[in-house]
């Protein structure tokens, strides 16, 4: 399993490449000329100007520009901002992940309790009113916009704080002055990413239960006497669980790589906000950094799934 | 065999209906038999004659849907009605259950040695995982698997289709229970394993010392095992005679039927297989008549008005057919099959 893991690893580079190829003359291109953006400033004289071509080095063709940007990201320099006083990209990116893992982590493990455990009841409980219910509860987080649902919960919020004096949840940014209000500003984010992503989990979870629980392999634990706990609980969800993990695995990846409408409706400084605001700042470094970092994670959590679904079903050898 | 003792298993007037839009369909009609002690009953028929149901109904598999009465008693124990875990308790224990398809009947994540020690562990609890998996490796042994010591960590899908089948045999007698039903135990297999594997199941009847329900729909296959055999159709039972008896001497119109569509080894080149016209009747429309009445070359207007009952021609060999009395002789050198086996 390990060569088998070195080895996915090893493809996985050009895949990254080629994502980064891809962003870097996208965002070149597209944004057009980041010297544009002094046509507004009455304050700017000619140095600013010969400092943008410094940084970007517009002097060069883009593919010359490629490279050298490659080079300075294997040694572990992501560049600097130029929208951000030059900042280090690496100091932005960093604390931007850690933001984006203040909601990923909690997000995740909320989403995987409960996609497994409503699944599992949906399936057993089929056609039953509770059945009904939650189908009809994925099927709102389903259609449901996230920017929409992001909005509708600070306007409830909004609404509670007013008439109440309550000042329960933060509705924008992150305030992380003690734990209390760490959770007060995670809170309405996170209740949008759970929403969303378990209402599809649920629906996928519940559809691979009720194939398990009609299937003969659960007859034959029943004929051989065993109690209907067991039965579900050994049965069942070891098998259950299969299908789920490729899914969490993968919506893992996403989370951490920002979410970016979640994020910007709550105005939180994440790795999702880094990107759109690199974007229309034409902050090359920046967009560069996160695109290469989501490749990255598209990847490993894809190979993590691969891996823990050898480690479930005997069937799969990774070899 | 003959009916001394108390019967292992007896059914009384079991029916089975399922609720469907159209009203209940009823799967199993009236059904009645005994199972003695060691003994290997076969129950034949075509898909849909209710003899799977029937099985599913004594152990209480089937969904909560179906609508089952009736009696059953197991040593003396109604089954029917009975409370869920104290039936669970006799499943696996003391009537065990051998199903059609052996490549989904286990779970694939699992291994053999895992299930089958499982049986064992859920039924006795002051047995160790380990001996378990010793008592497993035992039974594959017996079951003829061969290198049980390394096949019992196994999982299923490194069995093939045949040894998946004996290792779900050996997981219904690791409790030595006085009951085996066997449901298609070798329809899904090559007919070249089948044999094995109705060699391996009968040997285990045999340490065991187990009663047994053979349902099948293969007539061929119960020649060999089958001390008596009880013919389905349409959810009731149509024929029952000991199993030389029955191929020698059929008596019902059904039965000649199936015995005659029997394809043989010996027969001339050319000629045509010998199918029984039609198709079973739709459970949901059953007919007001005898249920084999519109396929039968003997009836008369008698068997579309009312269904026939089961009656007694000879000693121990009853038939369901209004007309046994006028029917022609068995003189035709086609029902007999050739040592009744092949």
């Amino acid at each position: 399993m390990l060569a088998y893991a070195l080895r996915r690893i090893l493809q996985a580079i050009p895949i990254i490449l080629l994502a980064t190829v891809i962003a870097f003359f996208a965002v070149t291109w597209a944004n057009g000329d980041p010297r544009a953006r002094l046509a507004t400033c009455t304050t700017c004289d000619e140095s600013a100007y010969d400092r943008i071509v410094e940084l970007y080095e517009l002097d060069k063709p883009t593919y010359q520009r490629y490279v050298s940007w490659l080079g300075d990201v294997v040694t572990g320099d992501l560049g600097i901002s130029t929208s951000q006083g030059e900042r280090p990209v690496n100091e932005i990116f960093w604390e931007r992940f850690r933001n984006t893992l203040l909601l990923a982590l909690p997000a995740f493990v909320i989403v995987a309790v409960l996609s497994l455990v409503l699944s599992v009841y949906q399936a057993i409980k089929q056609y039953s009113f509770g059945d009904y219910a939650l189908s009809a509860f994925s099927y709102f987080g389903l259609s449901m916009p996230t920017f929409f649902f992001g909005l509708v919960l600070q306007a409830i919020v909004i609404q509670l704080n007013n008439s109440f004096g309550w000042k329960f949840f933060w509705t924008q940014g992150l305030h992380d002055e003690n734990f209390k209000e760490l959770i007060a500003s995670i809170t309405l984010p996170v209740l949008t990413l759970v929403l969303i992503s378990v209402a599809g989990e649920t629906r996928f979870g519940r559809a691979s239960m009720l194939e398990i629980k009609n299937s003969e392999y659960i007859r034959t634990a029943r004929a051989k006497g065993l109690s209907e706990r067991r039965v579900v609980f050994r049965h069942m969800l070891r098998n259950a669980l299969i299908p789920l993990v490729t899914i969490w695995a993968l919506d893992f990846a996403a989370l951490l790589s920002g979410a970016v409408i979640t994020e910007s409706v709550f105005s939180w400084p994440g790795l999702g906000r880094m990107l759109l605001d690199g974007i229309f700042a034409t902050d090359l470094d920046v967009v560069m950094a996160v695109v290469t970092a989501l490749s990255i994670m598209a990847v490993l959590f894809n190979l993590f799934a691969d891996l823990l679904y050898g480690v479930l079903d005997p069937r799969i050898r990774l070899d | 065999m003959t009916t001394n003792g108390n019967p292992v298993l007896r059914v009384e007037d079991l029916s089975v209906a399922f609720k469907t839009k159209h009203g209940y369909a009823e799967a199993v009609r009236g059904l009645s038999y005994d199972v003695m002690p060691g003994e290997s009953v076969a129950i034949v028929g075509e898909s849909g004659s209710g003899k799977s149901v029937n099985a599913l109904a004594l152990l209480g598999l089937l969904p909560r849907t179906a609508r089952i009465t009736g009696s059953a008693l197991f040593e003396g124990e109604e089954l029917i009605g009975m409370d869920p875990d104290t039936l669970r308790k006799i499943r696996g224990r003391r009537i065990s259950m051998i199903f059609q398809d052996p490549m989904t009947a286990f779970n694939p994540v699992f291994t053999i040695g895992n299930q089958i020690a499982e049986i064992i562990t859920i039924h006795d609890s002051s047995v160790s995982d380990n001996e378990a998996t010793k008592r497993a490796t035992d039974l594959l042994d017996l079951v003829g698997i061969p290198h049980p010591e390394r096949r019992v960590h196994q999982y299923p899908h490194e069995y093939s289709g045949g040894m998946r089948q004996r290792a779900m045999i050996a997981m219904a007698i690791a409790n030595s229970p006085t009951l085996l039903i066997a449901d298609e135990p070798t329809t899904a297999l090559d007919v070249t394993i089948q044999a094995q594997v109705m060699e391996t199941l009968a040997a285990a009847q045999e340490e065991t010392g187990a009663a047994m329900v053979l349902i099948t729909h293969d007539l061929g296959l119960v020649a060999g095992v089958a001390d008596r055999v009880q013919v389905m159709y349409g959810g009731r039972i149509f024929e029952r005679a000991e199993t030389r008896e029955l191929f020698y001497n059929p008596i019902n119109p059904y039965t000649r039927g199936l015995i005659q569509s029997i394809p043989r080894l010996n027969e001339e080149r050319g000629v045509r297989l010998n199918p029984i016209p039609g198709n079973p009747p739709s459970i949901i429309r059953m007919p007001k008549g005898c249920a084999f009445s519109s396929r039968c070359e003997f009836r008369t207007q008698v068997c579309m008005d009312q269904p026939a009952e089961l009656e007694p021609v000879t000693d121990g060999h009853w038939s369901r057919c209004h007309n046994t009395a006028t029917l022609p002789p068995v003189d035709d050198p086609r029902l007999i099959p050739g040592g009744a086996g092949r």
